[in-house]
């Protein structure tokens, strides 16, 4: 038995000596125990913001949630669609994007608002970016290795991108709930929507507390693309122009409903004073702009209608260049999830053009193109010698295209058939002639506002609150015609015919840039959504002048709003899941 | 709790096995389905452990697994009462008392496997108890001296192997698809090559699962055991050999190595009983493992797939150059993927290793006891691997213009390379537990009493982050008999988890746990029907603390997505947040409540029955529903999940001798519903949307109306069905639930049962004359459905893929002329997202009952001096399965390696 005995302390003996070997942690009991070892990268608020490395990335990452309409990645707004698909100038085939499988045929409502509309209220990245924004503000001047200069200009980089945010939002759903912090984990999650008066304070002062600790233009192009003062008095101007026009400043809501009663959707009252805030808004650009220059329109280097649409097209297409006053990116151009100049899904044909739009264009000497052409009578081809712009902007037939000639005529390659879906044109702008020489290794940029828009604003702002245009809103509205060679806009007109002469303007220098719905909204400009929306079949026909016969035909069915007309349309609704929620949000009348 | 902080450099261990030791396993008196003994187990010649537990006892819900890497490592699933939470559902499995995997031991040295799903059981595991305890016991020595060899021979062979379409029906197929889609047909004047068959290089015809897999392949199972003792000492020593080989064999291609897939291990073990003094009682146990697994060089995870999708006439396996077939489709050759890609192997080490000592305190106190254990596991795997590419080439037929095929060109895909070396480790880990505890036993008249203070700590550390867990209970555990025939057992158990907060870390547990013995009051004593009858009773909360690490904390990473500043493609890193940081985190709690009747009756019928009911609640669901997105980080868990499981266990066991003639029979049957009572959902705009109220794992979808005829059907279709693509005739029609004229995920309903079964059951029969016996172990599920929808499979040719005989000949597709009896949409060459959306189409009955083992024995009495007996036997598992697939496993649906069916013959020699 002593035998087993000392052979058992043998073991035993053995045993702990092997447990020590194999381990080469403590033993620990009681509370030590649990003690958890990092199990995580560890980085936290007090280690991010101790180093302008980390600080930096967290301005970076909030810069990633500027929005870029041109389908990308996944989860696109719209579904594919840019927000020109559902107004008077376009039209969009593509069956599973927004315009077809919500807005055409009416099934949008709050319940469908989700992410594939035109703005998704609760779209995290936006909201991500706006949460990583605040703590760049909140949290940078802990940071060592910054100068106050760089401080200084990253809080106001920060405010821009939620200035940025919020002008959407302000657009798109009218007052909505301000997050002006960074959200801690013990708050009360409540936030009530604001009212529009108090959201574009809110934006006003972002801007106006940012702006002067902003380069008026990056003066280190490896900065192209931050915030500038440039951008933040042109954002200005927008908000205002939008804020003064008849959809918030008006006597009446648009619609009736407990938002509106609240003034969620509208000032409450019409107020002259907005268009001249708006006004000074343009003039405090300008004022800049002489002072600091810079910025120019980009001009042609020859009379040309090549240069002219180079100009054009280096305008609203290449990064860093004097027009661009936000350039957001994501890019190259053929980056296979750029689905208008790469991937395999080509949502740029998806976009067309209509007949008014298209009739929009002038002629290249700035006459205006007839409004009772008849098609049915073409001697010339109704496509030659217009707005160098209408060749950026719309695609028609035997122009250079996807490395061949375009067929848009019946029978070619670009439309089979008269019943084929579509209007017969389709877009060219930023998916240009769709070959590898324009796309492969150039990087992209997308114009979220350029100087030509401040141009048109200015003089609207100008015409609204002096009751008609001066000299200087005239010379805006000429500078923007000129850089395409249009003649100047015929002297005297009054407020009226100078405000459709500016809306047209905008129309095409602006197409397919995201303003022109927003343009039809603020003036609530009910006819152009009851418009029909018509297309032009060109069959071949060698009896004819041009060799083609043009038949205009308009698009069927009818879309539900020309029928069953609303102003619900003006604004979008909040989801009804954040309705759910509680938390504060009142829905938009209509919806 | 003090902080004690001991400077040795040891890991920590903790044993139950005073809870483990309640067990007495064998013939029909033991534990009323609760357990079952090893000797049973090895009934079924299987040599991972967890596939001889099928049907055996009540509430283990044991699910064939998936193993594609290493289907030679294939173990089942366990479950205890189906599912109870949105999150880990596995139960806690302990071997001799510490955690650890079933799978790392052998059925032969296992002594007996017990469930423990009361409360009482479930609150002495505290924060991990809540999933219920698999209670493993390995042999112990006997007094004596003997020893047992048992080999076993096993064939296996693939149980219901999927078909798919030779050549000449592929490209009919195909064609057919084709003409559907308004595009060519490819195939029409090579039909006859195929049907032919006489140009097998320009047209292949190559049944490719057929070349990877042998129709048999064999393993060997040899154990050696060795035990003996005497009052104060016994010993248990095991050897346990198996080299076993799959189906997927080809080898001799490179005559430098071959690719077979085999896997060779060998568990070693030492169990040792010994008093050392007349107070001191000490317990050791050493396991070690050595496993080599070998397979092909390619990722044998795809593998099966890459077998399904391949057509028969994509190209020849090899072409007359000696150059792997290829197409520019595929970026593979099946065969060439098995045969020349070169070969991995890994070799895993394990120790499991626990001391455990009991002092008697007698001198002190009567009754009185310490006990202390301690456990170290160990694991390391190496991967050694010697990979290689292969060439391929494609064949390119050349004709004649008018048609006559006159020979091939040829154009080469991927370059080979040599074998390269490469070598990593996973699966490291280590386990350790350490536990105390003061006990005293003392009986008094009619007063039992045995009372315990216990505390046990546990720690597993794994090799990548996120994976340590670290946990400690003190519990006080009494148990009182009043008569012998009344019984409270009472449980407090202060338990903590290191994945808590610090501060908060703690949650106490207690459980109570009640029990009359009804046969030992004088009304029913001497009856002559009823030998026991015992009601018991249990209810209480226990914990499980398997949700994320540092969800309380609030961390940033960097690589969160960059943005382009400048004028070149150049990124700039953006930091990353993780989600906003768990206010109030708390673990699973689950709240138990069992009630059980037990009974024997005229000595042969065991009889028991059990209703439980389990609330579990404060499960981590999402809180999206309730949080706006505008806080801008990712919305946190929240600790409001509830779900609530309820259902019914029934056992019989029944065994009679008569004569040279017996006969048995142990049948149990589970019945779990689950229903979802809080998922924080939030809203939904159709009430037939809401999950509350279900169950988990429901299948929800479309409901279909049958195929579109004709296309004027389709023009006067008015409701849109947003799934994409364009409506042919042949294709399906879905009902559009909530009449808003667009059939989307809006319009999903409960379509039926989960992949996980309601109802489980397995009944075991025994039948012995003199020396000769059978056992069969069927078993049975009910309430379950599974999805159809592998590629090839159910979901043919798209994207150059496969068509099966599932498909072809087994059901019957629509073309104009099936119209009216058609199951299946028309062939497609496209994606058609419309027709394989999630919907009832593809649902199918998954309820089966498989004989899942077979023994015939017989006893061989050799009559020599020293007692050796033998046993001869011949064994067959997944013989049989009725269920309403017919042609697939219902328990294997998927592109996966194939179910076996295996045969086996053994002897067993103890002397």
């Amino acid at each position: 038995m002593n035998r087993i005995k000392n052979n058992i302390k043998a073991i035993v003996g053995l045993l702990i000596v092997w447990f020590a070997m194999s381990s080469c942690e403590e033993l620990r009991f009681g509370n030590d125990f649990l003690d958890q070892q990092p199990e995580q990268i560890g980085l936290t608020v007090d280690t991010i913001f101790d180093s302008q490395y980390f600080a930096n990335q967290v301005l970076t990452k909030a810069y990633t949630s500027l929005p870029y309409p041109i389908p990308y990645g996944n989860n696109y707004a719209m579904g594919g669609d840019l927000l020109e698909s559902i107004t008077d100038h376009s039209y969009s085939i593509c069956h599973y994007a927004a315009g077809q499988s919500q807005y055409y045929i009416g099934v949008y409502n709050s319940t469908t608002e989700m992410k594939n509309q035109k703005y998704y209220f609760s779209r995290p990245s936006v909201w991500e970016g706006i949460r990583k924004a605040w703590l760049m503000v909140e949290h940078v001047d802990k940071v060592p290795d910054m100068s106050d200069g760089e401080k200084a200009r990253a809080k106001a980089e920060a405010k821009m991108i939620v200035a940025t945010h919020y002008v959407d939002m302000l657009r798109h759903l009218g007052g909505v709930p301000i997050i002006d912090h960074a959200v801690d984990v013990n708050e009360v999650m409540h936030y009530p929507r604001a009212t529009v008066e108090n959201t574009v304070n809110f934006i006003v002062e972002l801007i106006d507390e940012s702006k002067n600790d902003l380069e008026w233009k990056v003066s280190n192009t490896a900065d192209d693309g931050r915030m500038t003062k440039g951008y933040a008095l042109g954002l200005k101007l927008r908000t205002l122009l939008f804020a003064a026009s008849p959809l918030f400043n008006s006597a009446t809501p648009y619609m009736d409903g407990e938002a509106s009663t609240k003034k969620l959707t509208w000032y409450g009252n019409y107020d002259a004073n907005r268009w001249e805030q708006a006004r000074l808004a343009g003039q405090e650009f300008f004022d800049a702009l002489s002072a600091e220059g810079g910025y120019e329109l980009i001009q042609a280097t020859e009379a040309t209608e090549e240069a002219y649409r180079k100009a054009y097209n280096d305008a609203y297409f290449t990064r860093g260049n004097t027009e661009v006053l936000l350039s957001i990116r994501t890019g190259y151009k053929n980056n296979y999830n750029n689905r208008f100049t790469g991937g395999a899904d080509n949502f740029a044909r998806c976009q067309n053009p209509t007949l008014k739009y298209v009739n929009l264009f002038p002629y290249a000497d700035g006459s205006d193109f007839p409004k009772d052409f008849d098609w049915s009578n073409v001697q010339t081809d109704p496509y030659v010698g217009r707005d160098p712009r209408f060749y950026e902007t719309v695609l028609t037939s035997g122009r250079p295209y996807a490395g061949a000639t375009s067929e848009l005529f019946v029978g070619g390659n670009h439309r089979k058939e008269a019943t084929s879906i579509g209007t017969g044109f389709l877009m060219y702008k930023f998916s240009q002639d769709y070959t590898s020489a324009t796309a492969v290794g150039a990087v992209d940029n997308y114009p979220h506002l350029r100087l030509a828009e401040v141009y048109l604003s200015y003089a609207e702002a100008i015409n609204e609150a002096k009751g008609g245009p001066d000299a200087k809103a005239y010379e805006c509205v000429n500078t923007v015609r000129s850089r395409v060679g249009l003649s100047p806009l015929s002297p005297g007109l009054d407020q009226a015919a100078f405000r459709k002469a500016i809306l047209k303007e905008r129309a095409c220098e602006l197409g397919y840039e995201g303003c022109h719905w927003f343009d039809i909204v603020r003036w609530k400009d009910e006819a152009a959504f009851k418009d029909d929306i018509q297309g032009i079949n060109q069959f071949i026909d060698a009896s004819k002048p041009t060799g083609y016969r043009y038949e205009v035909f308009t698009i069927a069915p009818e879309r539900h709003w020309k029928t069953n007309w609303s102003p619900k349309w003006y604004l979008s609704a909040f989801p009804k899941v954040d309705l759910e929620k509680d938390y504060g949000i009142i829905q938009n009348p209509g919806w | 709790m003090k902080n004690i902080l001991i400077k040795a450099c040891i890991c920590l261990g903790i044993s139950s096995s005073i809870v483990a030791q309640t067990s007495e396993p064998d013939s029909l008196s033991y534990a009323f389905g609760e357990a079952v003994s090893g000797n049973k187990l090895t009934e079924s010649v299987q040599i991972i452990p967890n596939n001889t537990l099928y049907g055996r006892l009540k509430g283990l819900y044991v699910m064939q697994g998936v193993n594609n890497t290493n289907p030679l490592e294939n173990g089942a699933s366990l479950n205890l009462r189906g599912r109870s939470t949105f999150g880990n559902d596995g139960p806690m499995v302990l071997v001799d008392g510490f955690e650890r995997s079933l799978s790392h031991i052998t059925t032969e040295e296992i002594a007996s496997i017990q469930v423990l799903t009361d409360a009482v059981a479930s609150a002495i595991y505290g924060v991990r108890g809540a999933n219920g305890v698999v209670l493993i016991t390995t042999k112990e020595g006997q007094k004596g001296r003997s020893t047992e060899v048992n080999y076993n021979f096993i064939v296996n062979t693939p149980f219901r192997m999927q078909e798919f379409a030779d050549a000449e029906t592929y490209a009919k197929s195909f064609d057919e698809a084709r003409l559907n889609d308004g595009l060519d047909p490819l195939y029409t004047d090579k039909l006859d090559y195929y049907r032919n068959g006489d140009e097998p290089e320009a047209f292949p015809n190559v049944d490719w699962q057929d070349w990877a897999y042998k129709s048999l392949s064999n393993s060997h199972l040899l154990d050696i055991q060795n035990q003996g003792g005497t009052d104060r000492f016994n010993y248990y020593t095991i050897i346990n050999y198996s080299n076993s080989n799959s189906l997927i064999d080809f080898k001799n291609y490179d005559d430098r190595y071959n690719t077979g897939n085999n896997r060779i291990n060998l568990n070693v073990r030492s169990n040792i009983n010994v008093d050392i003094t007349n107070s001191t009682h000490l317990k050791l146990n050493l396991m070690a493992r050595l496993v080599q697994n070998k397979r092909p060089g390619t990722d044998l995870s795809s593998l099966y797939s890459k077998l399904y999708n391949t057509p028969a006439n994509a190209f020849p396996i090899k072409t007359s150059n000696d150059v792997w077939g290829g197409n520019s489709f595929l970026d593979y050759n099946p065969i060439g993927e098995i045969a020349d890609r070169g070969f991995i192997k890994d070799f895993r080490r394990t120790i499991n290793t626990n001391l455990y000592l009991k002092q008697d305190l007698d001198k002190f106190i009567d009754g009185l006891y310490a006990e202390a254990a301690i456990a170290y596991d160990d694991q390391i795997q190496i991967n050694d691997a010697r990979k290689r590419n292969y060439a391929r080439e494609e064949v390119i037929p050349l004709f004649t213009s008018d048609g006559e095929l006159v020979g091939a060109s040829y154009q080469t895909l991927g370059l080979a390379s040599e074998l390269a070396w490469s070598s990593n480790t996973s699966g490291m880990y280590s386990r350790s537990a350490v536990e105390g505890a003061l006990g005293y036993d003392m009986s008094q008249g009619d007063h039992t009493i045995s009372a315990k203070l216990q505390y046990r700590q546990t720690a597993y550390m794994g090799q990548w982050r996120n994976s340590t867990m670290k946990r400690q209970d003190l519990m006080a555990i009494a148990n009182y008999t009043l008569k012998g025939k009344y019984f409270a057992d009472a449980v407090v158990n202060y338990s903590g988890t290191a994945v808590l907060p610090e501060g908060d870390q703690f949650n106490t547990y207690p459980a109570l746990g009640l029990g009359w013995l009804l046969s030992e009051e004088d009304f029913l004593s001497g009856n002559s029907i009823i030998d026991y009858l015992k009601l018991k009773t249990s209810f209480g909360l226990s914990g499980n603390d398997f949700i994320g690490h540092d969800l309380h904390k609030q961390y940033y990473g960097i690589g969160g997505g960059g943005y382009l500043f400048g004028n070149n493609n150049t990124s700039f890193g953006g930091i990353k947040e993780g989600g906003l940081a768990i206010a109030d985190l708390k673990i699973e709690k689950a709240r138990k409540f069992d009630v059980t009747a037990e009974a024997t009756l005229l000595k042969k019928i065991n009889l028991s029955a059990t209703y439980f009911n389990e609330l579990r609640s404060d499960i981590l669901v999402s809180g999206g529903s309730v949080v706006s997105s505008m806080i801008g980080i990712s919305i946190p868990q929240l600790a409001s999940g509830k779900v609530k499981n309820q259902g019914v266990e029934l056992n019989l066991q029944y065994y009679n001798t008569i004569g040279d003639f017996t006969f048995g029979v142990d049948a149990n049957y589970t019945f779990a519903r689950n229903e979802i009572i809080n998922n924080n959902e939030g809203f939904q705009p159709e009430a037939y949307l809401y999950k509350t109220g279900n169950s988990l794992g429901q299948y929800y979808g479309l409901e279909n109306e049958g195929f579109f005829n004709t296309q004027a059907e389709i023009d006067n279709y008015d409701i849109y069905q947003s799934f994409g693509g364009t409506l042919s005739p042949g294709d399906v029609k879905y009902t559009d639930q909530n009449g808003d004229k667009v059939v989307d995920e809006n319009d999903y309903v409960l379509l039926g049962y989960g992949n996980m079964p309601e109802i489980y059951y397995g009944f075991n029969l025994h039948l012995a004359y003199k020396n000769f016996g059978m056992n069969a172990l069927f078993q049975g599920v009910a309430h379950r459905n599974v999805y159809q929808n592998t590629t090839s499979l159910h979901k043919p040719l798209a994207n150059n893929t496969n068509i099966s005989s599932w498909y072809l000949e087994e059901n019957t597709h629509w073309t104009p002329a099936t119209a009216a009896e058609a199951n299946l949409p028309r062939l497609t060459t496209l994606d058609n997202p419309n027709n394989f959306a999630w919907s009832d189409l593809w649902m199918a009955n998954g309820n089966y009952l498989k004989l899942r083992n077979v023994q015939f024995y017989y006893n061989l009495n050799l009559e020599s001096a020293n007692k050796m007996t033998a046993r001869i036997f011949l064994n067959g598992s997944n013989l049989f399965s009725i269920d309403n697939l017919n042609t697939q496993d219902p328990e294997n649906m998927g592109a996966n390696y194939p179910t076996s069916r295996a045969f086996s013959a053994g002897v067993q020699v103890n002397f």
